[in-house]
């Protein structure tokens, strides 16, 4: 019984997932290794991501450097690893920030709808015209490249995403049931939002979250490739490709191609991952019985 | 006597307002401290709509709403929700009614947290004595709404609606979704808490046979009209418009002994958005004659407390004979 | 007898997140028999089984339920261990169906016309203008005025009471030997119902067929059904001819049933037995009505055979001496 508690509760629920959607439990074991690789870098590998050895310059992958070295003789794998904690650092503080701004208006133009839904969701409409990567690069290239600037800046390009997806689920819940009972038990508006709806609204943006932090991560690189993001030598993925490409021509293939495999791989944990949670949380795909 | 909430010449359409559809026209109704007004309808009578616009959860487009005396027709949201402890609605569908994400405790004591100046401790034993008034078991407090059978559920929605000790609740077809043993469980809960919190109701359903068992006064609507009212004994015993005589002969008794003798209506509820320009129910009326599709029939009190709009009523040719 | 059916069970087996295995018993060994030219009025509360039976007759069962025993003998053959092929054979020309939502039984997409024929050409060689002249002749007789008009009409033009009348139309036009009729009036007015109900009526006494009408309201069975099987958690607790029934009720959850009705019902006395149905994942070993009885003792551990009773048959233990 205990032991069935402690240990087995959570690989029959794995079991479980995985037989259910297979691709999502792929995603979660991608998401797995990524998150320990963040948590336990400096127990994964002997080298200091940017600890620059000269004795060691462009080494091929294989021996002692499992991906090989760069140009300042600095281990490939290592700076891989080093590069998890940025992406999931840059990432999930841009979700929230997507989700504190993104939620509420969609909570509040869902809920009052008339002007207020007007004015707010075509101001989210006009800047979801441009596309996002060319707004990002303006406003990083504006307010200068830190780490909390691209935070804030791909936190508040996402949350019309946020805000479209609680404003649709609010629409659904607004007529009728609990929130017409809420209404005429004499609940305030704030508390009518965040009490009542928000809870029973949350499930498509929590589901889509992983989704976004795909995206997040997809357009930090991008900015760090186009040297607006975090500076070399940081081991920041895209700034890695960018001194990558540079070798690409000339043979050292290993430098760009592993944190761009590093890349595609989080992606991909992340879209299955989120795709799995959006059946498991929709409430339209979960059957009785 | 003053009147806990009065309805005068309202009036309720919905859409733009060229094409609009009304769902209620020119009701006049009273309800009295303390009774059970049952308020009768098929689908499309307007029977909901009245109940919101009762506790301003809808604001009408023509006439006034009064409770207790003030014109609340278009006090803002802000203004009414102090009202909402006198005022309280149990919904039709006890599934959709409650915040799925909250605990029964907290749904129960939300309109004492909502209304009522208590410490975290007065407001739960308040809430543990309204669970036991309602009889939902201390063990369900902390279970979430999911885990409730419709009927329980129900009960939830009812201790709601009495926390505050509310003048006037509104009961919207409280009992239509719930099934036969629940439903008499529920009934029998309204009839002891109308004797113990002295609340007036108003009951809405499409059943006549549960109004005979607990109002006191009916109101009959037909294609958003008042067509019949007057105390639950007369309407019920005597119906005097020939709507009224159809509805409570198509009551399918559930004793096979009683072959009833139903008046058969021809066809069904006209639509709204063209509505004859005489009496509404002219159409399927097997006494309407030519007038009855031209002129209006005035809502008359045909005996003491009884008002019924018919024509054919002040000539005492209102009967409608079913067959043998 | 027209159809009988024997010891029917039907099981919903599903896997948890958790990966347990899951097993609904959702019906428990239900019997019953329609004769030719009546009517049985399968009567219960939600959850009791009364449309999952049906459904595990006519093989239209999704996974994860499942008939897991049981005959349902009509026409001299097994429904239950018949083909998909022979079942589809069956339905739809000599079982008709009349389900709940008129209006999601028609094909949005085809005019009253075209769905009418095609029901017959999917079941029988006959020409286009011979299947549209019966089924012209068919909503005649289930009254639909101007009936040559209406066989060009669309679904959605159709009131709540017309719709359901074409979907009984529908359910006779290829002349089947029983009809069922999935709570045919549930969500019509009061004074449409009766029409309705009026309708089914008289073209089962006409035609000379066996009919299953499926309702929670014991006001129909009364005044329109022949024969009637109370249901309870997946079992039928008590049947007979409704006269019968109605007048000795021999279980104690039919007399629960019938005391509820608006017209018998007393307010005020205490004793309401009403209650949640008992968990079909964690059935009890005996009774199943047991939990909520008021007669329940020792015996009704055991489960209660379906014993004679002076109006039919009842499964209690105390059946016979009631």
């Amino acid at each position: 019984m205990i032991a069935t508690m402690l240990g087995f509760a959570p690989l029959a629920r794995a079991r479980g997932l995985s037989r259910r959607s297979p691709m999502a439990a792929i995603g979660v074991l991608i998401l797995a290794l990524f998150v320990i690789a963040a948590l336990f870098e400096p127990l994964l590998t002997q080298y200091d991501p940017v600890a620059a050895d000269t004795t060691a310059l462009m080494k091929p992958p294989g021996g002692a450097h499992l991906f090989g070295t760069d140009a300042n003789g600095m281990d490939v794998y290592a700076r891989v690893l080093r590069g998890t904690r940025y992406a999931f650092g840059i990432a999930i503080p841009a979700v929230l920030v997507a989700m504190l701004i993104g939620v509420p208006v969609g909570l509040l133009t869902g809920y009052l709808g008339g002007w207020t839904d007007e004015v707010l969701m075509r101001g989210f409409d006009a800047m979801r015209v441009f596309p996002s990567i060319i707004l990002a690069l303006a406003v990083v290239s504006a307010a200068g490249p830190s780490l909390v600037n691209v935070v804030i800046v791909l936190g508040v390009l996402d949350a019309p995403v946020f805000a479209r997806l609680v404003r649709s689920e609010v629409l659904a819940l607004r007529s009728g049931g609990f929130v017409e009972s809420a209404v005429a038990a004499g609940n305030t508006l704030p508390r009518l939002l965040f009490v009542h709806l928000m809870p029973n609204a949350l499930a498509g943006a929590m589901a889509q979250s992983a989704v976004r932090a795909a995206w997040a991560v997809r357009i930090s690189t991008t900015l760090a490739f186009l040297g607006l993001g975090i500076q070399p030598p940081t081991p920041e993925w895209g700034a890695m490709i960018r001194q990558g490409a540079e070798y690409m021509v000339t043979g050292q293939w290993w430098v760009g191609v592993f944190p761009g495999i590093a890349l595609i791989l989080l992606s991909l944990g992340l879209n299955l991952a989120g795709d799995g949670l959006s059946e498991l949380l929709d409430p339209r795909q979960r059957k009785a019985g | 006597m003053t009147a806990i909430a009065e309805l005068r010449g309202l009036g309720m359409r919905f859409g733009p307002m060229a094409q609009g559809v009304h769902a209620l026209q020119d009701i006049d109704l009273t309800v009295r401290p303390g009774e059970i007004l049952g308020l009768v309808g098929e689908s499309g009578s307007g029977k909901s709509t009245l109940g919101r616009c009762l506790l301003r959860l809808l604001a009408p487009t023509a006439g006034t709403v009064r409770f207790e005396g003030d014109d609340i027709t278009a006090w803002p949201e802000r203004r009414l929700r102090r009202l909402r402890s006198a005022m309280s609605m149990v919904f039709q569908d006890p599934w959709s009614a409650l915040n799925p994400r909250m605990r029964i405790r907290a749904l129960i004591e939300e309109p004492l947290l909502l209304h009522c100046a208590l410490s975290a401790a007065e407001r739960r034993a308040r809430g543990e004595a309204l669970a036991t008034a309602v009889r939902i078991s201390p063990d369900q407090l902390d279970r979430m709404p999911g885990e409730l059978s419709g009927g329980q559920l129900q009960r939830v929605c009812i201790a709601r609606a009495i926390a505050t000790n509310p003048r006037l609740i509104v009961l919207d077809e409280p009992t239509s979704s719930l099934d036969l043993s629940v439903r008499a469980g529920i009934l029998d809960l309204l009839a002891e808490l109308r004797a113990s919190t002295g609340s007036a109701m108003v009951f809405i359903t499409h059943d006549l046979a549960t109004l005979r068992l607990i109002a006191d006064r009916v109101a009959v609507l037909y294609l958003g009209r008042i067509i019949e009212e007057g105390p639950a004994g007369r309407v019920l015993a005597d119906p005097l418009h020939p709507y009224t005589q159809a509805l409570l002969s198509a009551h399918l008794s559930a004793d096979p002994a009683e072959r009833s003798r139903r008046i058969r209506l021809q066809g069904e509820i006209p639509s709204p958005i063209n509505r004859p320009p005489g009496c509404s129910f002219a159409t399927r009326c097997p006494l309407a004659e030519p007038r009855c599709n031209a002129v209006q029939p005035p809502l008359l009190e045909q005996e003491p407390g009884h008002i019924a709009a018919c024509l054919r009523v002040p000539e005492g040719s209102n009967r409608l004979v079913p067959p043998p | 007898m027209l159809l009988t059916v024997e010891d029917l069970h039907t099981r919903f087996i599903t896997r948890d997140l958790d990966d347990r295995v899951r097993v609904a018993e959702a019906l428990n060994g239900v019997s019953f028999g329609v004769g030719e030219g009546r009517i049985l009025g399968l009567v219960g509360e939600s959850g009791a089984g009364k449309s999952l039976t049906v459904t595990s007759l006519l093989g239209l069962l999704r996974p994860p339920a499942r008939v897991t025993a049981g005959r349902a003998l009509f026409e001299g053959r097994d429904l239950l261990a018949l083909s998909e092929a022979a079942l589809s054979e069956i339905r739809g020309s000599r079982i008709g169906l009349i389900v709940q939502s008129p209006r999601s039984a028609l094909d949005p997409l085809a005019r009253i016309g075209a769905q009418l024929v095609r029901v017959q050409r999917v079941h029988r060689r006959i020409s286009e203008a011979d299947a549209r002249s019966r089924a012209e002749a068919m909503l005649v007789s289930v009254g639909i005025p101007d009936p040559r008009r209406r066989l060009e009409a669309w679904p959605h033009e159709l009131s709540g009471g017309m719709a359901q009348r074409v979907v009984i139309a529908l359910a006779l036009i290829n002349e089947p030997h029983l009809l069922i009729a999935d709570e045919p009036t549930t969500g019509l007015d009061v004074t449409v119902q009766a029409q309705i109900l009026d309708l089914l009526h008289e073209q089962v006494r006409r035609r000379r067929i066996g009919a299953i009408v499926i309702t929670h309201d014991l006001g129909v069975v009364a005044q329109y059904c022949d024969d009637v099987a109370v249901m309870f958690a997946g079992q039928v607790m008590e049947q007979g001819a409704v006269a019968e029934v109605f007048a000795r009720p021999a279980h104690p959850y039919t007399r629960a049933l019938l005391a509820s009705v608006p017209e018998r019902l007393v307010l005020g006395t205490g004793k309401m037995l009403g209650g949640p149905p008992p968990d079909l994942y964690a059935l009890p070993r005996g009774c199943l009505y047991g939990q909520r009885c008021a007669h329940a003792a020792a015996q009704c551990a055991a489960p209660p055979p379906m014993s004679a009773t002076q109006s039919g048959a009842a499964r209690c233990h105390f059946a016979g001496l009631a």
